[in-house]
């Protein structure tokens, strides 16, 4: 056996060999490529509709671009697109390291199925811009419909229809695809939403309202997730100019809850704005919404796949054994990328 | 502020226009009320019905062939080459489109604007002829997608069958009670395709609560008495029609705000999303990108709460725009005020050429 294992060192080193010199040849990404692996690319874009957010937002953002292993060869194809939605609380690089969307695009690959993943970052002051259209975050709607998709489509050569533009996102980003999904109509043609978050409008105390409005910034910037999360919704969702350093109303109103917040927050959850958008949900080739049965938003994703049904919206549902995000990286590359393998336009 | 004490605020001050108009305007229980319509109407005038893609397959089953009042500037049929702004008007809760014209003779207005030199094409639809007497301007499957109809079906048609200049700095949208708060959800989700938006005494703009009492006794009504309900009770049902609707709910299609008595946080919540005050916070890019804004209001009006909510909410959010307070009620001058207020607005503000 010693000299078997001698012989196949050998032929190891003369591979590695050849592997050097084709690496000296070629880009590690043309490489990467010609192995049959996707391409990671991070770049910044800048988004006109964040410029001026009361938060200091930057407008420029960071987004991941995964390419197809063809992409560098098959120089005249153009492919269909998959945005992806990272969720609260993580950068899209953050999520890059949980989920590796290289492998995922690389495994769509394997299996025939080319796509480009466009992952834009909104992390924000309070961790995350619930892809929510405020003056205090900034228009994170406008980024992702307008300013990310005409970019892609300027930078790209991608099916730049919405017949090859797929919207897909987990928790925060799965609230946001439903949402985008609901008031633009017309930009994508299928739409994937994992474990969304917020789809019943956010409540309050006046007793929680009072004490986020009178904590020290310093403090809330660094508070736990969930608190963190509540002033990340109120600068999305109920903005004040007049009202620093928060920019925002917290739902209380001389010791009494305030109708007007409430109902800014109501009418920014996708539950409560169904009715007035089915004719847009209508419009979309595929409707994908999973969650896990460990998740505690079950119960609201479940609302939200009944009230789907009540209004004859066809769409896939699944709930699967899990929790928020254990198995994300395999429900992206098991059932979201295949989603979209079946509903994207392929030419 | 009570359901019922904002309702009977609405309607008291409707009940009112009613009055001070001399015409039965909500005496007629079975049906919309007002004045009737011009017997005939001016020579610039064309009275068309269009056929609104929008609103085909709504569950109400209500007509997709909408009347529609196109005013024409009295040289428009000799001054062949010439092209103009399109002012967009929405009437209110109850009435139709030639009742209103009964009211504001959209005809001699434009006419009496031409020959101080301002011309301009007023279209209005009419909204009122759905099962509950007023579209609310709003988009459902019962009553069907009226924003698209607005936005879409009417502008196309009005741009390729007439000299329209057809671009946003020369289209106006306007509204009055019902349709003034049209205008204003339509102007927030709709950017693009108006330049100048002006709300009169709008109605709808604040967020719905909850009144047991009244909620309750239209939850017992049957189908029959709702259908011959009185003004109130029966703008809260277009207001289900438009807010809350529910394909799985024959006959009407809608879902109510309460079921045995006990509220519908879910159905409530669908109500509040809709109202203008809660929506502004998340359109104000949208709202900026509109040439001018504007709000009147009567100073008798039980909905000058409202609009003066609206007003500073505007303000609040840097958002440039007018608002006119004028001495009335919610209708009593609603002709005048088309000539006092809606007009000489857009005249200033939408483009001529």
């Amino acid at each position: 056996m010693a000299p078997m294992r001698q012989r196949t060192g050998g032929l190891g080193r003369i591979a590695a060999g050849a592997l050097t010199a084709a690496v000296l040849l070629l880009s590690p990404a043309a490489a990467r490529a010609a192995a049959g692996e996707a391409v990671l690319e991070t770049l910044k874009v800048h988004s006109p509709a964040l410029a001026g957010n009361l938060e200091g937002n930057s407008p420029l953002r960071d987004v991941i671009v995964v390419l197809p292993p063809s992409y560098g060869t098959d120089t005249q194809r153009r492919y269909p697109v998959v945005y992806f939605l990272h969720g609260y609380f993580a950068s899209s690089r953050q999520l890059d390291e949980l989920v590796k969307y290289r492998a995922l695009v690389t495994a769509a690959a394997a299996r025939g199925h080319e796509f480009i993943l466009v992952a834009p970052d909104s992390y924000t002051r309070f961790a995350g811009a619930m892809y929510s259209n405020s003056i205090t975050t900034g228009d994170f709607e406008g980024f992702i419909s307008r300013d990310l998709v005409a970019w892609v489509d300027g930078r790209y050569r991608t099916l730049a229809r919405p017949a090859g533009r797929g919207l897909a996102g987990h928790s925060m980003g799965g609230y946001g695809a439903l949402k985008i999904a609901m008031k633009y109509p017309g930009i994508f043609s299928s739409v994937y939403a994992l474990s969304p978050c917020c789809l019943s409008p956010r409540t309050t105390t006046p007793e929680q309202a009072q004490r986020l409005a009178a904590m020290p910034i310093e403090d809330a910037m660094k508070a736990p997730f969930a608190q963190r999360a509540a002033f990340a919704q109120a600068v999305a969702w109920s903005p004040n100019p007049r009202n620093p350093p928060y920019y925002a109303d917290f739902g209380v109103k001389g010791g009494k809850l305030d109708p007007v917040t409430l109902g800014a927050w109501a009418a920014n959850a996708p539950l409560a704005m169904l009715p007035q958008y089915v004719g847009a949900l209508k419009g979309l080739t595929a409707i994908g919404l999973e969650v896990g049965d460990k998740d505690a938003l079950l119960r609201d994703d479940t609302a939200m796949h009944e009230a789907l049904g009540k209004f004859g919206i066809p769409h896939d549902w699944a709930v699967y054994d899990g929790d928020h995000g254990n198995r994300l990286a395999e429900r992206m590359r098991d059932y979201m990328l295949p989603f979209f393998a079946r509903h994207l336009a392929k030419r | 502020m009570g359901i019922l004490n904002r309702l009977g605020r609405f309607a008291a001050g409707a009940a009112l226009a009613g009055l001070t108009l001399g015409a039965p305007a909500f005496a007629q229980p079975s049906g919309p009320g007002g004045p009737a319509a011009l017997a005939q109407q001016p020579a610039n005038v064309d009275k068309i019905k269009i056929h609104a893609p929008s609103l085909v397959g709504n569950l109400e089953g209500d007509s997709t062939e909408i009347d529609v009042i196109v005013a024409l500037p009295p040289n428009y049929r000799t001054d062949t080459g010439k092209r103009y702004p399109v002012v967009y008007f929405l009437h209110g809760y109850f009435f139709n489109v030639d009742q209103i014209d009964g009211l504001a003779h959209f005809g001699d207005a434009v006419a009496d604007e031409a020959k101080k030199g301002h011309e301009f094409i007023l279209v209005a639809p009419d909204g009122g002829r759905t099962k509950w007497a007023g579209s609310m301007w709003s988009s459902s499957p019962t009553i069907g997608d009226w924003e698209g109809f607005v936005t879409k079906d009417l502008v196309s048609y009005i741009d390729s069958h007439y000299r329209t200049i057809a671009e946003p700095r020369a289209r106006g949208l306007g509204g009055h009670s019902m349709g003034g708060y049209g205008t204003w959800r339509i102007a927030m989700k709709h950017p693009g395709i108006f330049s100048a938006i002006y709300g009169m005494s709008a109605c709808c703009m604040s967020a719905r609560t909850i009144n047991a009492e009244m909620d309750g006794k239209i939850e017992k009504m049957s189908d029959e008495e709702k259908l011959k309900a009185g003004f109130g009770e029966r703008a809260a049902l277009a207001s289900a029609a438009a807010w809350s609707s529910n394909p799985q709910n024959p006959p009407l299609y809608f879902d109510w705000l309460t079921k045995d008595g006990v509220v519908q946080p879910d159905v409530l919540a669908q109500w509040v999303a809709n109202a203008p005050l809660a929506m502004l916070s998340q359109y104000v890019h949208n709202m900026r990108t509109y040439s001018a804004l504007g709000i009147e209001i009567g100073t008798q009006d039980g909905l000058i709460d409202d609009n003066a909510k609206l007003d500073a909410q505007m303000t609040r959010f840097g958002l440039k725009h007018s608002y006119q307070p004028f001495e009335g009620g919610h209708a009593d001058k609603f002709a005048e005020r088309v000539r006092v207020g809606l007009i000489p607005f857009m005249v200033k503000n939408l483009a001529t050429k």
